[in-house]
């Protein structure tokens, strides 16, 4: 046995040495650079979309996981009385149910005024927190800012780039009390994304105000849901903690730097910063085992047969919670350039064009909505029914049934966008849809 | 008389009632404009407690930001890079936008010649009125932290600015067009910035809010101090021994209230940050107590942040009420547009719980003394009861002693008659005797019972037709051996002749009392004159005694009831009291009168009855 031991411990620790750059190399996101059209036509400007897609690596079992600050802001304005707020209360208590001592939790309510009903803790002790819940009662306006503002606060007590910091916001009413507008409430969820927490804006019920909620999310990268009954609450609040708690990566900032007077024109879905040649956005966090991708578009100069070009470098920094430490990920986007339609439409990368042609059918779809809020509803069906034919043609010639079914779905909201007596609610599922599909988020 | 005394006694209830009530009242009065004085005093510390922690806020955020901006300009090497001040954008959670003016107030970045983003775009857009204007950044003493000298020489600094200022005035005229500044005289805005470097950390003056046209007139006057500007610009720099100036500019822009902190590094180049007004709310709200320690600590009442329309922000305190605010106060710089209010139950409804300190005792005071009027009305009632019984008793005394009485009178005449022709003179005194006293003790029946049934007013006169001399003579008859017996010669002059129409039971009533009165109270006083006539439809008696008479300070007396003339006249002379205001009620009962005449020997006395014909 005296003799074994030694030996014994010399093969584990070789078969660690063995197994650490494997590990290291699976605890590491995954940066996928891939072109629409990788062989473009020759000699004639064109535009063409480059597809940046991220993938979070697995999580080494539920133990490995990153802890998290989780900050629950409910809505308590009259609306919310009776079934809604008694729904809302279970659901924040089940969804701490599934938090553990690592993570710490507040809840903040809201009607007229704000109060933290759990000031930021860590949960040790989980009664006393749903005692506290439970006595949340409905009534009074909706100073919906001042919550989240509350809520914020209260993260900000165990701010940390190693924990996962997220408001949940819930709320089924116009803010009315403070600032009111999607765009103010963009610009409060834009300084929170920099200090590293997003905002989950849950909307209840028919109320709400869905512009606001996406800007708010959408600005700090938090996700978006519309729950139209109650009694879903409970689902969402779940996928939300299951999102929450699967964070491998905080903070990628995507820096894209065109080349060879190749112009960007717009990223796709996401907010981005577009300066000259270059293009930076950034992605509050990633999920564990999920694919999250931008589409950006740009304007390539004429080139000649049979050249290649590099169109674009693209540089993502990111804080990668496994092994708490900055991560540097790089790539370069290369194009070919061909005469012949034949290689060009070979050469096409399917996944790659059937984000973009999803993207662009979703900015078709945003832009329908637009069109409808001003009053143009002819014009916002027949968009949508462009959208429908462009997804159409694109879906045949990739034979993506992705495609097909994005199709039927802008041909079903070419009929909604034109309904009258529904579109509050037909309104909140669209923005929810884009929202989702814009971010691709996992529920 | 029975109502006299309730209201006598409601009024003995209500009116220390009343006084003791309305003396509380007024001194409630006072104790709640001492307490609202107080209370306005406090409420106003405490509004100014929470302006002060805001200034808090931008104290901390002008401490980072000076920090940020010298880092900044330490790796200025020796110009700013873009891509640091982007990257400085992109991590500052607090600074939206970032702008650098060279010192010639040419705009460094967002660069000129280079292409911008979206937002940089738009916040060119929005601050080049602002950068067209390098006179607003200079430091004013209503900055949270610029450490300004405010000696008794700013006025003349004051005066010295607006010196300087005026002739640019014109040039700032399109600053209002573009945008709003806030909390800025226009005045300030246009200050020729060769000047600046010399004097402008001087200029301690307040912000002046009177528009700049109106002081033009001052202008005139304020040309000398130039000196005293130089003086102070010594002065100052010696109190600020940072020379690098910053401040904070509040800027109106789409209906936005944009923050902007500038800072001057030491190559001369302005920094400006333009902060996120979203977080920047958001960040003061943080600075804000939440619903509960705002009940805590506010009990029934609430105050409100109100942005530059009005329209409230925040708030925190329990009291949810509307309508105007107890008070408000306007924050400072640089969020001199916005102000707080206190919202509170009106200081009336405050004070609910005193008025039920004033009321409850007021209400006891009041049942006590209303039980107490209650006990002293029952008691008079039980006297008036009792005093009535008293009354009946007597009436029905009276009444069963007529019968007898009749009866003894009757057989006493009959006696008389039987006995007329003998000549024992001793029999017929006796049977005199008891005739004059029987009808004596007649007419006191009578008048008892006169007496009793006027108080309840049960005497209607009954008129009937008779001749008045002839029934005058008839009683002075009866009367004559009584009053002759006395000394006293009555004399009757008749004057009428005639039937009237009159109740003569009410003649001899009167009659008699004054009859009697004269045999009681002037014995031995000689003639008794009695006169009658008639005047229109009177019937009028004289009756004049040539007795003591009766004193002035008694006329007006003597016709009370149960009052009796002095002890002198009284002395040993019985009597019950009421004949004289009997008689007098009688007479009144009867439309006319009896009154006590003047006269210079003894009394008399006038009867007049109103007979109809």
């Amino acid at each position: 046995m005296n003799i074994f031991n030694p030996l014994k411990r010399g093969i584990s620790a070789l078969w660690l040495l063995l197994c650490l750059p494997l590990l290291a190399q699976a605890q590491e996101v995954k940066l996928d650079l891939s072109l629409a059209t990788p062989v473009m036509t020759a000699n004639a400007a064109q535009k063409a979309y480059i597809k940046i897609s991220l993938d979070g690596f697995a999580l080494e079992g539920h133990a490995e996981r990153t802890p998290a600050n989780v900050a629950i802001v409910l809505d308590r304005s009259g609306s919310m009385g009776g079934d809604k707020i008694r729904h809302a209360r279970e659901a924040a208590i089940m969804a701490i149910g599934r938090l553990d001592a690592r993570d710490i939790v507040s809840v903040v309510a809201y009607d007229s005024q704000v109060e933290v009903v759990v000031p930021a803790t860590r949960l040790s002790d989980r009664e006393p927190v749903y005692r506290a819940v439970r006595q949340i009662r409905a009534g009074g306006n909706t100073a919906l800012f001042a919550g989240v503002s509350k809520g914020a606060q209260e993260l900000r007590k165990f701010l940390d780039l190693n924990r996962v910091n997220r408001v949940i916001l819930l709320s089924d009413g116009l803010a009315n009390v403070g600032p009111q507008s999607p765009s103010e409430l963009g610009r409060l969820g834009q300084s929170l994304a920099k200090e590293g927490i997003s905002v989950t804006t849950i909307g209840l019920g028919l109320g709400y105000n869905e512009d606001l909620m996406t800007q708010l999310a959408g600005m700090s990268d938090g996700n978006h849901a519309f729950v139209e009954n109650a009694a879903d609450l409970a689902r969402i609040f779940q996928y939300e903690f299951g999102d929450v708690m699967s964070v491998v990566a905080q903070d990628l900032i995507i820096e894209i730097r065109c080349l060879n007077g190749v112009r960007p024109l717009r990223l796709l879905g996401r907010e981005g910063e577009v300066v000259g040649d270059r293009v930076r956005t950034r992605l509050n966090q990633l999920y564990s085992e999920q694919e999250k991708y931008l589409v950006l578009e740009v304007e390539v100069p004429a080139q000649q047969a049979g050249r290649e070009l590099e169109l674009a470098s693209v540089q993502v920094d990111y804080a990668n919670l496994a092994t708490r430490q900055t991560d540097r990920l790089g790539g370069r986007i290369l194009a070919s350039f061909s005469a012949s339609e034949e290689e060009v439409q070979q050469a096409v990368d399917k996944p790659a064009l059937e984000s973009a042609v999803e993207q662009v059918a979703n900015e078709y779809s945003r832009e329908a909505v637009e069109r409808r809020d001003r009053g143009d509803v002819a014009g916002a069906r027949s968009l949508l029914e462009k959208s429908a034919e462009f997804l159409g043609s694109q879906a045949q010639a990739l034979s993506s049934p992705r495609l097909e079914a994005q199709k039927e779905e802008a041909l079903e909201d070419a009929d909604a966008i034109s309904s009258e007596d529904d579109w509050n609610r037909q309104r909140k599922e669209l923005r929810e849809k884009q929202y989702k599909r814009a971010t691709q988020q996992s529920y | 008389m029975k109502y006299r005394a309730v209201l006598l006694l409601i009024l003995l209830v209500l009116l220390p009632l009343l006084l003791t009530g309305w003396l509380g009242y007024r001194l409630q009065q006072n104790e709640q404009q001492l307490v609202g004085m107080q209370l306005q005093k406090l409420i106003e510390q405490q509004l100014e407690s929470v302006d002060q922690q805001l200034q808090t806020h931008f104290q901390q955020l002008e401490r980072l930001l000076r920090r940020q901006a010298s880092d900044l300009y330490q790796l200025a090497d020796p110009d700013y890079s873009a891509e640091q001040l982007r990257r400085f954008v992109k991590s500052s959670a607090q600074v939206q936008q970032l702008f650098v003016l060279g010192a010639d107030d040419q705009r460094h970045f967002p660069p000129r010649h280079q292409p911008l983003s979206l937002d940089e775009q738009r916040l060119v857009e929005r601050l080049q009125p602002l950068w067209q204007s390098p006179g607003l950044f200079r430091p004013t003493d209503g900055d949270p932290v610029a450490a300004l000298n405010q000696n008794e020489s700013a006025p003349a600094a004051a005066a010295e600015r607006q010196r300087l200022l005026a002739p640019a005035l014109s040039g700032s005229a399109d600053y209002f067009a573009s945008g709003q500044l806030v909390q800025r005289a226009p005045a300030e805005l246009s200050a020729p910035i060769n000047d600046y470097a010399a004097k402008a950390e001087s200029f301690t003056r307040r912000a002046p809010a009177a528009p700049a046209v109106s002081r033009s007139a001052e202008r005139a006057e304020s040309v000398e101090s130039e000196a005293a500007a130089a003086s102070i610009a010594a002065t100052a720099d010696i109190a600020v021994p940072e020379t690098t100036a910053s401040g904070w500019i509040a800027w109106y822009v789409d209906a936005r209230l944009l923050h902007v902190f500038w800072w001057r590094d030491p190559a001369g180049r302005t920094l400006g940050f333009v902060l996120n007004d979203a977080r920047l709310l958001s960040d003061l709200i943080n600075r804000l107590p939440d619903a509960a320690a705002g009940s805590e600590a506010l009990g029934d009442a609430q105050i409100r942040l109100l942005d530059s329309q009005g329209s409230p922000l925040y708030s925190w305190g329990q009291y949810q009420g509307k309508g105007p605010a107890l008070r408000s106060l306007g924050l400072s710089h640089p969020l001199g547009s916005w102000s707080l209010e206190y919202h509170a139950p009106a200081l009336q409804q405050a004070a609910a719980p005193l008025w039920l300190t004033l009321v409850a005792p007021l209400v006891l005071l009041g049942a006590g003394l209303a039980a107490l009027g209650y006990g002293l009305y029952r008691e008079q009632r039980r006297e008036l009861e009792l005093a009535a019984q008293r009354v009946n008793f007597v009436n029905q005394v009276s009444h069963e002693l007529k019968t007898p009485l009749t009866n003894v009178r009757l057989y006493a005449e009959m006696l008389e008659q039987r006995l007329e022709g003998e000549e024992d003179a001793a029999v017929s005194r006796y049977l005199g005797v008891i005739t004059n006293e029987s009808q004596r003790l007649s007419r006191l029946i009578e008048n008892v019972l006169s007496f009793a049934r006027l108080q309840r007013q049960q005497l209607p006169p009954a008129p009937e037709s008779a001749d008045p001399d002839e029934q005058i003579e008839r009683i002075l008859g009866t009367f004559a051996p009584l009053l002759r017996q006395r000394g006293i010669e009555p004399r009757f002059e008749p004057g009428i002749g005639q039937c009237m129409h009159y109740d003569p039971a009410t003649l001899e009533q009167i009659l008699n009392n004054l009859l009697s009165n004269c045999e009681k109270y002037a014995p031995d006083s000689g003639e008794l004159q009695l006169r009658s006539w008639r005047e229109g439809t009177s019937l009028c008696v004289r009756v004049q005694d040539a007795g003591p008479g009766i004193d002035a300070a008694d006329a007006a007396r003597v016709f009370e009831p149960f009052y009796r003339s002095s002890s002198r006249l009284t002395d040993g002379i019985t009597g019950t009291g009421i004949g004289l205001g009997l008689a007098r009620d009688l007479a009144r009962a009867h439309g006319g009168d009896l009154t006590l005449e003047a006269s210079e020997q003894g009394a008399r006395f006038l009867i007049r009855l109103e007979a109809e014909r």
